[in-house]
């Protein structure tokens, strides 16, 4: 046994001998560790020459680090400055607003190591980590990115609290406690903050990028620029459905409609101010013929930071605020398009809950005056797309049908899509300059971008007016019988043809390709991920109660934490105040809670002395206590001594008659003497009570 | 706990919520300015875990606030006796921090410093400050603060600030501790004195051993002393009774040199003497002290040199 041990305190010796970085070089990898992790989630949205550069920058430092060589020249360090500041303008074509911003920090963090003294310098990689995890957050707020931020957080605040322990080789882990508790105990002032700080409207207009990269709709559409289309599962809207459900095949839900095409992209023909608010909408209905009932629901939307309300297609009439009490202030900014979609005049960063009446099966636009559409819808920019415009004139020079007869083109053309061996794909990889000719030609295979793009392309090359409509297509019902639900990964691109005494039909060139994508209820998923299908394998059940728990976790996050929205936040606090908070109630009630707080932490430590001073006043002392049990023992083992005995006494007697093995007890009661009548220098009774508890008795 | 008879402190002083001063430094200003852009970011993209976030780092900033308070607070501060020092040199003071032993190991990276009683400009001071970068298991720390250099004579203690940055370097809380009692200041020893006058019995001592003198034969010198002196000194065949009673460094035979360098003869003579390990006396004007030996003797002398 005792060989065994000696054996493994050698080899453990043995090892810290080979395995003793110094201090310095062990803070520096700890300190390169935390900016990679800080950085890396943020390297796929960066432009593609920042992964290499970062990842080199960082093992260079390490190699640095590892041999004790002297950190890289001026020269170099402002050389490779220039560098980055070259591409990033390159990259985006300036140095401001949101995305440049991205890209400089997480350089900069990683070009700072190179002049990185581990200790002295902490402040600037914390000051520039705490703004790249913020950056994470524009992509997701999920559960799982905020427990990787949560992390890097702690990580930073480790590698602080290191460079201000100067003692030897502190452990890291001891640092990362300390870094721990600070954020514990900064914790109940985080959730007052959060609960009670004023959710606010942004404070100044947002450049154009700001609501870019988040995913579902957007105000274009950039053809083949998508490599690998990313579903994002997060819910889009929720609705009630008065009656039974449409079928799926009719839940087209209109968002942008696109219809200025530059051969790369498609932008709306109306931007967003050319649109009529409320009391025109009533005077000027939208010419439309439908058929069939209308379908009435319910629908909540939660915070879109996007000003479109994707309603079901089409509504007619606006929709009307609900009557329970939810914020209706965006009714005050509804607008309509020209083209019949519903938009608000400010992004929506509050929960929309409205009522709405649509009619699925509709026709809309003039009917038989051409003339009246505007002249972009049958538009295409010169010499792109050659190839799709030859396919045009062939199915117009095969078509049996009159030259005036487009609907036959129409049918046509997705017969093609039909039996060309064209191929439904969420990872197209991307496509070159002429997207229709690469599509209908090349590749035969997209999503629904590609598809509607070069179907659009198609029917404006053979003069039919066409126009792509984006939005959310389909859904699926909630757990339980719940609401429909519409998440981001429904988001779908479809094309409406104006046609001569029909007006404009909806045309959905993807169910062609891939009926299943919005035909029937399953829609295309990507495949599941290695621990996804191990699970599914091994318990459908499983999988499908552990998709449920997950499904009311992430809700409770979503209500709880990423659309806290002003609303909410007013709901919380109206039974308190029996009146909608304004932002000034807030701060009050804020102000109120911390002095409550900063009133807690101040009383504690004079509760905690009267509170002592109470209990020594009742007879009641921990030392005296201590010394009774002290005297009950003692007399347990043979030394009858006197109440009156003072602590000298005790200790006299102890001594006299155990001998030396009480030493530990007669040194406890002579300083016990000290602590209540000695005048400085006195132990803590703190001290003084874990001694005892640990005292050896004489026997 | 038993302590040596001497070395009990001269004054001591508990830290608590009346004599720790904090405020931010320049980082924790730059945190401030951080968690506003953040906040402002979090606002104008809407982004809730943003809000979270900034108020999550506002926790820890103010959670270290306290924790850098605390390093200090709860400490008591002791002060050993100090040595008297010597004219134009630096004075050891040696300073003992006690803490209760349950959170002693969050009481990091203390840094002491002295400043002569009273000054008010810390910054421009050169005097080193000492890192106490751990406190013992038991939660005391034992360190020797170098006091700013006096000339000779009777001086107030120096003041002592006690300074932390510890945990995350955001806020810098201080203590300012001017202990009660005086620093005295001896002379500096001359640094070739000539030999002890020969007159009177003041050439005599103890063991037969005097200053070596022209005529000493190489038998009579006893090199041992002599280089625990560094200078030759000689054994004395001489077994005068009256030798024995011990050497009297005079203030009259130190030469009619003004006060100081005649100090500094003085307090020459006295290392001399004591390096030898000889006893000796010290005569002054209005001041004898008796010939004796020893660490607490030499102190007597010093002190009295230093009063002079």
């Amino acid at each position: 046994m005792l060989n065994h041990a000696s054996r493994a305190v050698a080899s453990a010796a043995a090892r810290s001998r080979s395995w003793a970085p110094p201090r310095e070089a062990r803070d520096t990898w700890f300190l390169l560790v935390v900016i990679a992790w800080v950085v890396a989630p943020q390297l796929p949205r960066l432009p593609v020459w920042c992964g290499p550069l970062v990842a080199g920058v960082l093992a260079w430092r390490g190699w640095l680090a590892w041999t004790g060589r002297h950190l890289p020249a001026t020269r170099w360090r402002l050389g490779l400055l220039a560098v980055a500041l070259g591409a990033t303008l390159a990259s985006h074509h300036t140095l401001v607003g949101r995305d440049a911003g991205i890209t400089l920090i997480a350089v900069l963090l990683a070009l700072k190591t190179l002049e990185l003294r581990a200790r002295r310098d902490a402040f600037v990689v914390f000051f520039l980590g705490l703004f790249t995890l913020l950056t994470q957050f524009f992509a997701s707020q999920t559960p799982a990115t905020a427990a990787f931020v949560g992390v890097g957080v702690l990580g930073l605040f480790t590698a602080l609290v290191n460079a201000h322990r100067p003692a030897g080789t502190p452990t890291l882990t001891g640092s990362a406690w300390i870094a721990a508790r600070l954020l514990l105990l900064g914790l109940p002032l985080a959730v007052v903050l959060f609960v009670l700080f004023p959710r606010l409207p942004p404070l100044w207009g947002l450049g154009g990028d700001a609501l870019a990269g988040r995913s579902g709709l957007s105000a274009q559409m950039e053809v083949g620029d998508v490599a690998r289309l990313a579903l994002d599962d997060s819910v889009a809207m929720e609705l009630v459905f008065d009656g039974p459900v449409p079928p799926r095949s009719q839940l087209y839900f209109r968002g942008p409609v696109l219809a200025n095409f530059d051969g790369r992209t498609w932008h709306p023909l109306y931007p967003h101010r050319v649109t009529l608010p409320l009391p025109e909408v009533a005077a000027r209905r939208a010419p439309a013929r439908t058929a069939g009932e209308a379908v009435r629901y319910t629908l909540t939307q939660p915070p879109s930071h996007r000003p479109w309300l994707p309603l079901l297609d089409i509504t007619l009439e606006p929709p009307q605020p609900v009557a329970d009490g939810t914020d209706s202030s965006w009714r005050r900014d509804l607008r309509r398009t020209p083209e019949a979609q519903w938009v608000l005049a400010a992004p929506a960063h509050d929960v929309v809950r409205l009522r709405a009446e649509s009619h699925p099966l509709h026709l809309i636009g003039p009917i038989d005056r051409l003339g009246a559409l505007p002249l972009e819808y049958r538009e295409l920019p010169a010499s792109y797309n050659p190839r799709t415009l030859q396919l045009a004139t062939d199915l117009m020079k095969a078509s049996p049908a009159p030259p005036d007869d487009k609907a036959t083109l129409v049918r046509m053309a997705l017969q093609r899509l039909r039996e060309g061996g064209y191929r439904y794909t969420l990872e197209p990889g991307t496509f070159g300059r002429d997207s229709a000719d690469e599509f209908w030609f090349d590749r035969r295979e997209g999503f629904c971008e590609h598809i509607a793009s070069a179907f659009a392309i198609l029917m404006r090359g053979m003069d039919i007016p066409a126009r792509i409509v984006t939005g959310y297509q389909g859904g699926e019902a909630g757990a339980g019988g719940g609401a429909w639900r519409v998440r981001q990964s429904d988001a779908h691109a479809w094309v409406e043809v104006w046609l001569h005494g029909q007006g404009w039909v909806r045309v959905d060139p993807t169910q062609a390709v891939a009926p299943s994508r919005t035909g029937s209820l399953q829609r295309l998923a990507p495949r599941p991920g290695l621990l996804g299908s191990a699970v599914s394998a091994l318990d459908a059940g499983l999988a499908e109660r552990w998709r449920a728990a997950w499904a009311s976790v992430e809700a409770l996050w979503r209500d709880g934490v990423t659309d806290y929205t002003p609303s909410r936040q007013q709901a919380l606090l109206h039974p308190l105040l029996g009146s909608p908070a304004t932002p000034g109630d807030l701060l009050r009630i804020m102000g109120l809670a911390l002095a409550g707080l900063a009133a807690a932490g101040l009383l504690a430590i004079p509760a905690r002395t009267a509170w002592r001073a109470w209990r020594i006043h009742r007879g009641d002392d921990p030392l005296r206590r201590r010394l009774e049990t002290t005297r009950k023992r003692l007399t347990a083992r043979g030394l009858q001594l006197p109440p009156s005995a003072t602590p000298r006494q005790m200790a006299r007697a102890v001594h006299e008659r155990f001998g030396a093995q009480a030493g530990p007890l007669a040194e406890w009661l002579a300083q016990a003497e000290a602590a209540r009548y000695g005048k400085c220098h006195a132990r803590p009774s703190s001290d003084l009570a874990r001694e005892w508890r640990q005292l050896p008795w004489p026997r | 706990m038993v302590k040596a008879p001497g070395t009990s402190p001269l004054a001591s002083l508990s830290l608590g919520h009346r004599n720790v001063y904090i405020l931010p430094t320049r980082a924790g200003g730059m945190l401030g300015v951080t968690l506003a852009v953040l906040l402002v970011g979090a606002i104008n993209y809407q982004l809730s875990l943003g809000y979270l976030l900034a108020f999550v780092l506002a926790g820890g900033a103010l959670a270290a606030l306290f924790q850098t308070h605390a390093t200090l607070r709860g400490l008591v501060l002791s002060l050993r006796p100090p040595e008297p020092g010597v004219d134009g040199a630096a004075t050891a003071l040696g300073l003992r921090l006690q803490a209760p032993r349950a959170g002693a190991r969050l009481r990091c990276g203390i840094e002491v410093q002295a400043a002569p009683a009273g000054a008010s400009h810390w910054r421009t001071l050169r005097t080193p400050a000492v890192l106490v970068p751990e406190l013992a298991r038991d939660g005391t720390a034992d360190v020797t603060v170098t006091a700013p250099p006096r000339p000779r004579g009777v001086h107030p203690l120096p003041t002592l600030r006690l300074t932390t940055r510890f945990p995350l370097g955001l806020f810098r809380a201080w203590a300012v501790w001017t202990p009660p009692g005086e620093l005295l200041v001896a002379p500096r020893p001359e640094a070739a004195p000539p030999p002890w006058p020969e007159a009177g019995a003041a050439s005599d001592m103890l063991e037969g051993l005097r200053p070596w003198r022209a005529g000493d034969s190489m038998r009579q010198i006893a090199w041992r002393k002599s280089a625990q002196a560094d200078a030759p000194i000689s054994r004395d065949r001489l077994r005068d009774p009256q030798v024995r009673a011990g050497l009297w460094i005079d203030w009259d035979t130190a030469g009619p040199a003004p006060l100081e360098p005649r100090l500094s003869r003085l307090a020459a003579w006295l290392d001399l003497a004591d390096r030898a390990g000889l006893t000796y006396g010290l005569r002054l004007p209005g001041l004898t002290v008796p010939p004796q030996g020893g660490a607490a003797h030499r102190r007597r002398c010093l002190e009295a040199l230093a009063r002079c």
